[in-house]
């Protein structure tokens, strides 16, 4: 008879604990940007068997070429952010060190779970809003990119608060130090 | 008890069905399908990169590239087993290539890299002494990062993934009384990492 392990029954029992970890908010947006390049290869290659015909087609109907062009621009999201805010994915990178920087400040386990928790639902509505801009018209471009940028900046805040409350408490066990030196993060 | 029962048993249908439905979304290309089972399993496969591989942006890389051949190998899904052992050994095999190719660019060796990465413990290293143990999520996961590469990914693989000696041997070449030394091994390296103080 196999002998009682406490390790393993220890990691079975806590299984669920140790996916801590979330993935980066921009992992789907680069997944589906690849999957759009796929895809728009594979409409070529469908395509090519009647490419002569197409061309035919196009030539007759000029005029609508412009038309169905349109209706087939598939949005790069990320391009259209860097189009709007060509600074953004250094202010992306930016609140993303800020922030990772801050959580590791913090030690206490549990209220560390519990902010993991409310960022990931930051990361949740950032994921959207990649999705929103997909089908976005142009108008509505740039209120989207600011939204984006608003939900790092209310991270940031959160996490600032956070921390404020636990030097008062001196519960960050003597990291007094922080935000002295911004190049740290 | 009884009485609640069929709704739950009702409510699993339902959710079984929805499930198979964004699947099949999903083989039609659905984008937004996509993204919903993409939001189901992402941080559980990215977890198991994690574990597998040690650096986040190693694991951003291979979870990305295992999403892509999920979408892209959806078609060959026949419902024969659950979704998210499909994709589970989608993400495993591609940690598993990733890191035999980071492997293959420091070594010539022809040894089973499993074997290569570990280091062999003396038979006489150290009695299970569980009841010294002092076990907590943080603490063993630091520990499990400590564990040489070989060591670790046997030891993920049964314990975290549930996979079997004989499976795990299938995945990493291996002989399978290799994979029970191996993981026994790593467990024993554990336990001594867990006891200092």
């Amino acid at each position: 008879m196999r002998r009682w392990d406490k390790l393993e029954h220890f990691v079975r029992q806590h299984r669920q604990a140790f996916d801590r970890a979330a993935p980066p908010p921009y992992l789907w947006e680069s997944i589906a940007t690849a999957l759009d390049k796929k895809a728009q290869g594979r409409a070529i290659v469908r395509l090519s068997w009647r490419s002569v015909a197409a061309a035919i087609g196009i030539l007759l109907l000029g005029g609508l070429a412009g038309v169905l062009g349109e209706h087939f621009v598939v949005h790069q999201p990320r391009s259209v952010v860097r189009t709007i805010m060509p600074e953004f994915d250094e202010l992306q990178q930016y609140y993303l060190r800020a922030i990772k920087y801050r959580l590791s400040l913090i030690d206490d386990a549990s209220l560390r779970q519990e902010i993991d928790n409310d960022l990931a639902q930051f990361d949740k509505i950032q994921e959207e809003l990649y999705m929103v801009l997909r089908e976005a018209p142009p108008g509505e471009y740039a209120a989207i990119v600011e939204a984006m940028i608003a939900s790092y900046q209310i991270r940031l805040e959160i996490l600032e608060r956070v921390l404020a409350r636990l030097r008062r408490s001196d519960l960050t066990h003597g990291k007094g130090k922080i935000y002295e030196d911004e190049t740290e993060i | 008890m009884t009485l609640s029962f069929p709704s739950i048993k009702g409510k699993n249908l339902d959710s079984a069905q929805l499930h198979k439905d964004l699947i099949i979304r999903c083989k039609q290309g659905d984008r937004r399908a996509q993204y919903e089972l993409y939001q189901r399993y992402a941080r559980a496969m990215y977890n198991i990169c994690l574990r597998m591989l040690g650096h986040a942006q190693d694991a951003e890389d291979v979870l990305q590239q295992s999403f892509m051949d999920a979408f892209h190998r959806l078609e060959s899904f026949r419902f024969q087993s659950s979704f998210g052992a499909w994709l589970k050994r989608i993400v495993v095999n591609n940690c598993i290539n990733f890191l035999k190719q980071r492997r293959l660019l420091t070594t010539s060796s022809d040894e089973s890299w499993v074997e290569l990465l570990a280091i062999p413990e003396h038979e006489s290293s150290i009695e299970d002494e569980d009841e010294s143990l002092n076990l907590d999520v943080q603490r063993v996961y630091e520990a499990m990062m400590q564990l040489p590469e070989g060591y670790r990914i046997v030891f993920n693989l049964y314990l975290f993934e549930g996979y079997d000696h004989r499976e795990i041997a299938q995945i990493l070449g291996i002989s399978e009384a290799t994979s029970k030394s191996q993981y026994h091994r790593a467990k024993r390296k554990l336990k001594k990492l867990l006891q200092a103080p």
